[in-house]
């Protein structure tokens, strides 16, 4: 159990908060001379035999802390065991949703069977230029917030997502790229959501293609066109002018960077 | 470009027991892909591999058809 928030504290609780994650235990495991200035600073031993114990920044952010505490003086003069009410020391302050600033292209290309094929790549660092041709450039590479995301716990930052019509046999695409060792896990659903427009899109991430190499991991979705031409997935369909992304960006032609962050991506 | 080295195995995946996956390597890539399930519910391994072949050749390619 954290720190309590309320009631009698104890510096060996403390301590144990810190060294085994259970302040009930009172357990000093050993060691003697509990500093309450070691437990405060990162760089000062957290007792007189032992080594220090960082600090969890985020161990105040748990909901079961009820004290006011933030940890936002912890490291500094005057030392009180007060500021620990409320610590969790084992507490890891998930993020489910990035926001995205997108970068945004739109082409016109000729179709396999004449006529114009209108195409675009929308998102954050999209590697595609939505065109199958290499002769084109990529969009701008936008922004993300908040970029380091997961569900029970954060899986690692995410490098590129983005939506984009595709070459392949017809389709359109979104990939989902986030940072990490080999693991095709970590979420079930990703939810891209328009803030302004409220229009999302939900995939789910055993429909993707999964890749890894050199740390990355990539979740490529393929969508027919007579499915992703439309709601929820488009306005316009391939063959029209204003053929763009229903969740991603601004703008339905052109090139350029969004001047908002209008794409939540959240995991769950 | 031959593809004649090219082996999947059948995996189940981490979240998902339900779920299998076509997994394999190719040029330092790990690729993990649906693989295709014949009207007994056993994967069909030509054709999965064919599916494997396919997703590397949109992979490397720039086709035309959008």
């Amino acid at each position: 159990m954290p720190v309590p928030s309320t009631g009698a504290i104890t510096l060996r609780g403390i301590f144990s908060e810190k060294n085994e994650q259970d302040y009930a235990a009172q357990n000093e495991d050993g060691e003697s001379n509990i500093s309450l200035r070691g437990l405060s600073e990162n760089t000062i031993n957290d007792t007189g035999t032992g080594g220090d114990i960082t600090i969890n920044t985020d161990g105040w952010l748990a909901t079961t802390n009820t004290s006011g505490q933030t940890g936002s003086g912890i490291a500094g003069a005057p030392y009180s065991m007060s500021e620990f009410r409320g610590y969790d020391h084992d507490f890891v302050n998930v993020n489910t949703t990035a926001s995205v600033k997108s970068g945004y292209i739109h082409n016109v290309i000729q179709g396999p069977r004449g006529g114009n094929r209108y195409t675009f790549s929308k998102g954050y660092n999209s590697d595609d230029n939505g065109t199958g041709q290499p002769s084109y450039s990529t969009p701008p590479t936008g922004a993300i917030n908040n970029a380091t995301i997961g569900v029970t716990a954060n899986i690692g930052a995410c490098n590129m997502v983005f939506a984009s019509t595709s070459s392949f046999l017809g389709a359109g695409r979104y990939e989902l790229e986030i940072a990490g060792t080999n693991s095709n896990s970590g979420f079930t659903t990703v939810t891209f959501t328009h803030t302004s427009l409220n229009n999302s899109v939900s995939l789910n991430r055993t429909a993707a293609n999964y890749t890894y190499a050199n740390g990355r991991r990539k979740w490529e979705w393929l969508i027919a066109l007579q499915t992703f031409n439309g709601s929820p997935h488009t306005y316009g369909s391939v063959t029209s002018s204003g053929y763009t992304s229903r969740v991603f960006g601004d703008y339905n032609t052109g090139t350029g960077t969004d001047p908002n962050f209008r794409t939540n991506v959240v995991l769950s | 470009m031959s593809y004649s080295s090219l082996n999947f195995t059948i995996k189940v995946d981490e979240m998902d027991s339900n779920v299998k996956w076509a997994a394999f390597t190719w040029e330092n890539v790990y690729y993990e892909i649906s693989p295709i399930i014949d009207s007994e519910g056993n994967v069909d391994n030509t054709a999965t591999k064919q599916e494997c072949i396919d997703y590397l050749e949109y992979k490397k390619g720039w086709g035309d058809t959008v």
